[in-house]
């Protein structure tokens, strides 16, 4: 495994069609490297929001299109439909309490989620799901591990934030400070 | 208004005193900084205390009896009972004099009963669930969470009550002064400081 400090305009590398995982613990930044993320991206962003995002952007971010659907169905339906480059979904275990399902329903919920993201994927669509991670092991690593193409880790050092790649090989991208 | 705030701290933090103190400050009228309007305060650890809601409206010249009678105490004694609780709660914001609501702490129950992992899903969704329901319904709402040691200190409650509401603030004990944290984006980790003294919640 190659280990490879790279610059935030080399994001490229990424490729067209990925299914990214950042993941981190509450407060590790996560939502401030999503949002570098598409601002070097530069693409009109879809962004499914159950983590109040869109109420702490106060319409600040740009290129972002902010989206809570009410229901499981309106929420696959949405990202099935979706014309967008770029899909972020804000946030793993948000959307697995975000609705009134049995056990099993949540997982599987997500799971759909997961792999229709990776069947755009595979037609050159991108999409970046937040997790929350603790002691190196994300929400659901067992069930969800598979289903992303990439998978970082969000670590704040003072304003610097970094992306560490680990999963498919091992990068750090410095995330450029606003 | 209409929404929820997350306050996370360990035990001698000032959780509570800041509830408290928030009980307090919500009652005075709307131009001096209040809600102007009556508290919910839904307590599961058994920290409340009046006495301390007195010294605190005598340090802002409001009347002890008025603001404690302004305070609609209940203590939680099981899960089931909270949310029992939480529903009141929502029908007392519809009713229209309660302004906000303070959940005193959140994670107890739910740590503390023998459940599975399926279980405490269910638990934290139905919390999460009949809070939010009273935040919408035009409340503040604030909950207060312990923390767990794990690679430094953080929120309990992990992925089920990560970024659960609007924003979230660490609170740390600094000696005599407290330091509040915000850990939710976009306010980069901004903190501030307060003591806790005779008088209440203070500027440090």
């Amino acid at each position: 495994m190659v280990s490879r400090r790279r610059k935030p305009q080399d994001i490229g590398f990424l490729g067209q069609g990925f299914v990214i995982e950042i993941s981190g613990s509450s407060g590790s930044g996560r939502r401030e490297a999503v949002q570098r993320f598409i601002s070097e991206m530069g693409t009109e962003t879809l962004y499914i929001d159950y983590a109040q995002t869109s109420w702490r952007s106060r319409g600040k971010w740009r290129n972002v299109k902010f989206q809570t659907p009410g229901d499981p169905l309106e929420l696959l339906s949405i990202i099935a439909g979706a014309n967008y480059k770029l899909i972020v979904v804000d946030s793993v275990p948000r959307v697995f309490y975000a609705f009134n399902l049995e056990y099993r329903a949540r997982w599987g919920l997500v799971a759909s989620l997961l792999a229709l993201a990776l069947d755009k994927a595979s037609r050159g669509l991108n999409s970046i799901f937040i997790n929350y991670s603790s002691d190196s092991k994300s929400f659901g690593e067992n069930i969800f591990a598979e289903y992303f193409t990439h998978r970082a880790l969000v670590r704040r050092e003072g304003d610097k934030i970094t992306l560490s790649f680990y999963h498919p090989y091992k990068a750090d991208i410095v995330m450029p400070s606003e | 208004m209409g929404c929820l705030y997350d306050v996370a701290g360990e035990a001698g933090s000032g959780k509570t005193q800041l509830c408290m103190q928030l009980a307090v400050n919500a009652q005075k009228p709307v131009g001096q900084g209040g809600l102007g309007s009556r508290v919910v305060f839904v307590d599961t650890t058994g920290d409340f205390s009046p006495e301390r809601v007195v010294m605190m409206a005598a340090a802002r010249d409001l009347d002890p009896s008025s603001v404690l009678a302004g305070i609609l105490y209940v203590r939680a004694h099981s899960l089931q009972h909270l949310l029992v609780l939480l529903e009141k709660a929502f029908k007392e914001v519809v009713a229209g004099d309660v302004g906000l609501l303070i959940l005193d702490e959140l994670t107890r129950l739910v740590r503390t009963e023998a459940l599975s992992a399926r279980e405490r899903t269910e638990a934290y969704a139905k919390v999460i669930y009949s809070l939010w329901r009273v935040a919408r319904a035009g409340a503040v709402v604030i909950a207060t969470r312990q923390v767990v040691q794990s690679d430094g200190i953080r929120p309990a409650g992990g992925a089920a009550l990560d970024t659960y509401a609007c924003l979230t603030l660490l609170l740390r004990k600094r000696g005599v002064v407290r330091e509040a944290e915000v850990l939710s984006t976009p306010w980069k980790r901004g903190t501030a400081t307060f003591r806790i003294g005779e008088h209440g919640v203070e500027e440090a």
